[in-house]
């Protein structure tokens, strides 16, 4: 390995060690979010929201994260 | 299962915890702009462990402390009232206290130069606007959710597209719209929101600016 590519991988490694300073284990909230967004939920539908999706394929990502919805009023 | 769903989970698997962390708390607070949320978010919300690592640094223990108030406050909001918060903050009759947008906050007007900009970025990174969405991209909770998306795609966007994606359109104005939440008259559990978001922020400026 290079030196220049020591010093990106330290840096790399500085980085995760920033993030990993509050240890938030997310992953159960992540299916709640996706779905929040897809039941949309409010009755008189109160929503603002903006929305963009990727238009590539990335079906499972999407599954995911794609929890957009009309405004509905 | 086709090619694509397989290589599409390789992608996901690619994403570190620490990774996934990142995108979960832009999308939470995507879930918390976009529309007031629902009870099984902000059961979510509360049932998420949050621990402070023995060797975290000063950031991070503003970061842990924005996590301890904004799951108090989800504990003490009734679902009604967050409603009522929301749409008095974002809603309104033509348009609510809080003005959510990246153009306003840059120009004082809606529909401006920054919003021209991020359309221009965001077909360039292969996003389309959501059919039948009343809203310009550059709202705050679908920029949230946007750096969710591209944190996650890991197979296609790597450090820097996240880095240039946030020091474009995210960084300029966010801390200050945070900010102004908080001292928003309609908010309560928003004004968590509001600590919440402006300590991502500022954590999200400080792990951006290490790099090479």
């Amino acid at each position: 390995m290079s030196n220049r590519d020591k010093h990106k991988e330290s840096i790399k490694t500085d980085r995760r060690k920033f993030v990993k300073g509050v240890a938030v284990a997310t992953g159960a909230a992540t299916v709640a979010m996706a779905s929040g967004g897809a039941a949309a939920a409010l009755p008189e539908g109160e929503e603002t929201k903006a929305g963009t999706e990727e238009s590539k394929g990335y079906h499972e990502t999407q599954h995911v994260l794609d929890y957009y919805d009309t405004a509905r009023r | 299962m086709t090619a694509g769903a397989t290589e599409n989970q390789t992608a996901l698997a690619a994403v570190s915890e620490e990774e996934q962390a990142r995108a979960n708390t832009y999308s939470l607070l995507g879930a918390m702009l976009g529309r007031a949320p629902g009870p099984d978010i902000m059961d979510a919300l509360k049932a998420i462990p949050v621990t402070e690592s023995s060797a975290a640094p000063a950031e991070s223990r503003d970061m842990f402390k924005a996590w301890s108030v904004l799951q108090l406050a989800a504990e003490r909001a009734a679902p009604a009232s967050v409603a009522e918060e929301f749409h008095e903050l974002f809603v309104g009759i033509g348009r609510g206290e809080m003005v959510p947008f990246g153009s306003w906050y840059l120009t004082g007007f809606m529909m401006e130069k920054p919003l021209a900009v991020l359309r221009r970025d965001l077909a360039a990174l292969g996003f389309a606007r959501q059919e039948g969405t009343r809203e310009p991209e550059d709202h705050v909770g679908a920029l949230c959710e946007t750096m969710a998306m591209i944190i996650n795609s890991s197979e296609e966007f790597d450090f820097d597209d996240q880095q240039r994606f946030f020091a474009d359109h995210m960084e300029p104005w966010m801390a200050k719209f945070f900010s102004d939440l908080q001292t928003a008259d309609a908010a309560s559990f928003y004004t968590a929101v509001g600590k919440f978001g402006e300590s991502f922020i500022g954590l999200e400026s400080r792990y951006f600016a290490m790099s090479v």
